[in-house]
């Protein structure tokens, strides 16, 4: 599949529903303090020793969010964000958190539970959910329809096309 | 199991354009492989979160004007005084009793609770 780049991902919460995509079987967070990518003011964003933040960083948090999280279920199903797509491993690519999030009962089946991971900053967030019978892609565009439909179109037009938006002195790009 | 919350729609979207990361790689140096999604001139976090969340609301049969609060999540955004809530709100029919949030910064997102 490839990677999204710029997109988004939107999920309903209720407190209940007749056929829901998925149900919250729980959360938790993992807070380390150690903080290795990061980005100050007017500057581009920056990351350490990828190897430094796997063994300080990333395997202090996930780990300990994750099972909290699932509570001792296995899941069918996972997705792992992190600032760079080395540190979210082979489980998923590196779109954002809620793209994922949006994207899991698109791809999994009723009853499964799945896992969606999000590591940054400081820690990481999980949420364990399980699948129900509002799975699949009917009676929406899907992620895939939006990724198979792509076109080419070069950086310079790209740049020269689009607004630039300065957040916090940085204009992104 | 007491239910605390559920998912009862979901939807993403992905903008239609795409960019080979190694010309970017070209321009802003460091490396890139594949190709990364990038918006349209009239795209942007406002447009394209309203998409997925249309698609969203689609799927659980809601309403806009049925929402009792629009949460949004993003590393960046337009504005210095962040607003990116309230702006997709009005646009999916959400306004008055309608709680706001924006969650910006970090790309450790706190999942709901």
């Amino acid at each position: 599949m490839a990677e999204a780049g710029a997109g988004a991902g939107a999920v309903v919460l209720r407190s209940e529903a007749d056929s829901p995509a998925a149900e919250l079987l729980g959360t938790a967070h993992e807070t380390t303090g150690f903080v290795e990518h990061h980005r100050r003011h007017g500057e581009p964003g920056e990351s350490g020793d990828s190897k430094f933040e796997s063994r300080h960083g990333v395997e202090d948090a996930v780990p300990a969010a994750t099972e909290r999280a699932l509570d001792g279920t296995e899941p069918a199903n996972a997705a792992a964000v992190a600032p760079s797509g080395r540190l979210a491993g082979a489980a998923a690519d590196a779109a954002a958190a809620l793209l994922d999030l949006a994207r899991l009962p698109e791809t999994a089946d009723a009853g499964e539970t799945v896992l969606l991971v999000a590591y940054g900053a400081g820690g990481a967030g999980a949420v364990a959910l399980q699948t129900g019978d509002g799975v699949g892609t009917a009676g929406a565009k899907s992620v895939a329809t939006y990724l198979d439909a792509s076109e080419e179109t070069s950086y310079a037009k790209h740049q020269e096309c689009r607004e630039s938006v300065e957040y916090e002195g940085v204009k992104t790009t | 199991m007491v239910r605390v919350v559920v998912i009862d729609g979901h939807g993403g979207y992905v903008p239609l354009y795409r960019v080979d990361r190694s010309e970017v790689a070209a321009q802003q140096g460091g490396r890139g492989r594949g190709e990364s999604a990038v918006p349209a001139r009239d795209e942007n976090h406002i447009t394209m979160a309203c998409e997925a969340a249309g698609n969203a609301l689609t799927r659980a049969s809601v309403a806009g004007d049925d929402l009792g609060a629009v949460l949004t999540a993003s590393v960046s955004g337009p504005f210095a005084e962040h607003g990116v809530a309230p702006h997709a709100a009005y646009r999916l029919g959400a306004t008055g009793a309608v709680r706001t949030t924006d969650l910006c910064g970090s790309r450790r997102r706190r999942p709901p609770r």
